[in-house]
């Protein structure tokens, strides 16, 4: 399993990073929009821990960014700031959880492994999907629907 | 100053505070998490250790001081929020401008940190005191400048600085850096003439050749009976 990590505070990362490799999580780190974006596009982790309120390009934006081009990356919220709106927003854009900081490591830990299942289920229906020829049907269907009503 | 007017800045000012109050959650909220993560670090730590073998006292010796760090600087942050809190407690008292809006710049900085824009204080060592509302000339500043904050691009600029002058002092915002100003003012900037009216404070803004902008706002002591407005 690919963990991402993303939180502009340099400590708690890291010390958050070394507490979930001791719990047999490997994972690695990213301190800001830019750096995270760029990890993701080269190795597209499957579960990514992301701040929301960051310099530079702020947490909201990565989300919006990654679930557009990788929808698949099971994303979880993990700030301090907390507010109803950045919540109902990160929701909406499609999120697998969304925790309040400080956070316990054991909760942390099972909403890492849930989401990673989660993918994995995901990843399974979808080929069971392409193997019985409904992601064609479907793709088609779409396909015809985005296009323009002849006159 | 008419009921409803008395009424708006009410509500401005608080949603000023609320803002600030905000952001020092948030922040608050990270000192909090930092010291959770390192103590379940040490935590962690110590369940692997042998009984009567340290081997992960040097890591201990590193780890403590960046929770004694963190304490630090969650309880400066409280020193900061009381000192806030308590500037409303009378509307009109003696104040060193200085510390009032040292205090403020405090709060606005994590804002700035976001916002990847540069926010310092430049005060004269011997300004007069003066005998004003301090609440109010928080306000005043915080509605010259947030606005600004809103709108600077990364790289940005803001000092603050203050002089005196005779009695007054003159506390001038600079404001540096690439923004686009909307036609309209803000209700920050909208409410800023009538806020200054009731200190008693002048009111310059000054657009430089190079573009950057410098906001002006004189204040002295002022008369007991303008008490009845604050």
């Amino acid at each position: 399993m690919k963990v991402l990590l993303v939180d502009d505070e340099q400590k708690f990362v890291e010390a958050l990073s070394e507490r979930l490799q001791m719990r047999d999580l490997e994972n690695e780190t990213a301190y800001d929009g830019e750096e995270a974006m760029s990890f993701v596009n080269d190795k597209e982790p499957d579960v990514m821990v992301l701040d929301l309120k960051m310099p530079g390009i702020d947490g909201m934006e990565v989300l919006r960014r990654v679930k557009k081009k990788f929808p698949a990356i099971r994303v979880i919220i993990l700030t301090g700031h907390g507010t109803d709106r950045d919540e109902e927003e990160s929701r909406r854009i499609g999120i697998f959880d969304y925790l309040n900081k400080p956070v316990d490591i054991e909760l942390l830990v099972s909403r890492i492994k849930a989401a990673h299942r989660d993918k994995i289920e995901g990843s399974m229906a979808a080929a069971a999907f392409a193997e019985a020829g409904v992601y064609e049907t479907v793709r088609d269907v779409m396909r015809d629907s985005e296009k323009p009503e002849s006159k | 100053m008419k009921s409803r007017e008395k009424e708006r800045l009410r509500e401005m000012q608080l949603a000023f505070i609320g803002k600030l109050m905000a952001g020092l959650s948030h922040e608050f909220k990270n000192h909090l998490a930092i010291i959770k993560e390192l103590n379940g670090l040490i935590e962690d730590l110590l369940i692997l250790e042998v009984p009567g073998q340290s081997v992960n006292s040097e890591r201990f010796k590193k780890i403590i001081p960046g929770i004694n760090e963190r304490i630090a600087q969650a309880a400066e942050m409280c020193r900061v929020l009381s000192g806030f809190s308590h500037r409303m407690d009378q509307p009109l008292s003696s104040i060193n401008v200085s510390d009032v809006l040292q205090e403020e710049i405090y709060l606005l900085r994590r804002f700035a940190q976001q916002k990847q824009v540069h926010i310092e204080s430049l005060f004269d060592g011997d300004l007069p005191a003066i005998f004003n509302n301090p609440s109010l000339l928080q306000f005043a500043v915080f509605c010259v400048v947030w606005p600004t904050l809103e709108l600077l691009e990364k790289g940005g600029r803001i000092v603050i600085t203050g002089t005196g002058k005779n009695q007054s002092v003159e506390i001038t915002a600079i404001l540096e850096g690439k923004m686009e100003r909307p036609e309209n003012d803000t209700p920050w900037e909208a409410m800023l003439p009538q806020v200054l009216e009731i200190l008693g404070a002048e009111f310059s803004h000054r657009i430089n050749e190079d573009g950057n902008e410098d906001v002006a706002i004189t204040i002295s002591s002022i008369e007991n009976s303008y008490r009845d407005n604050t």
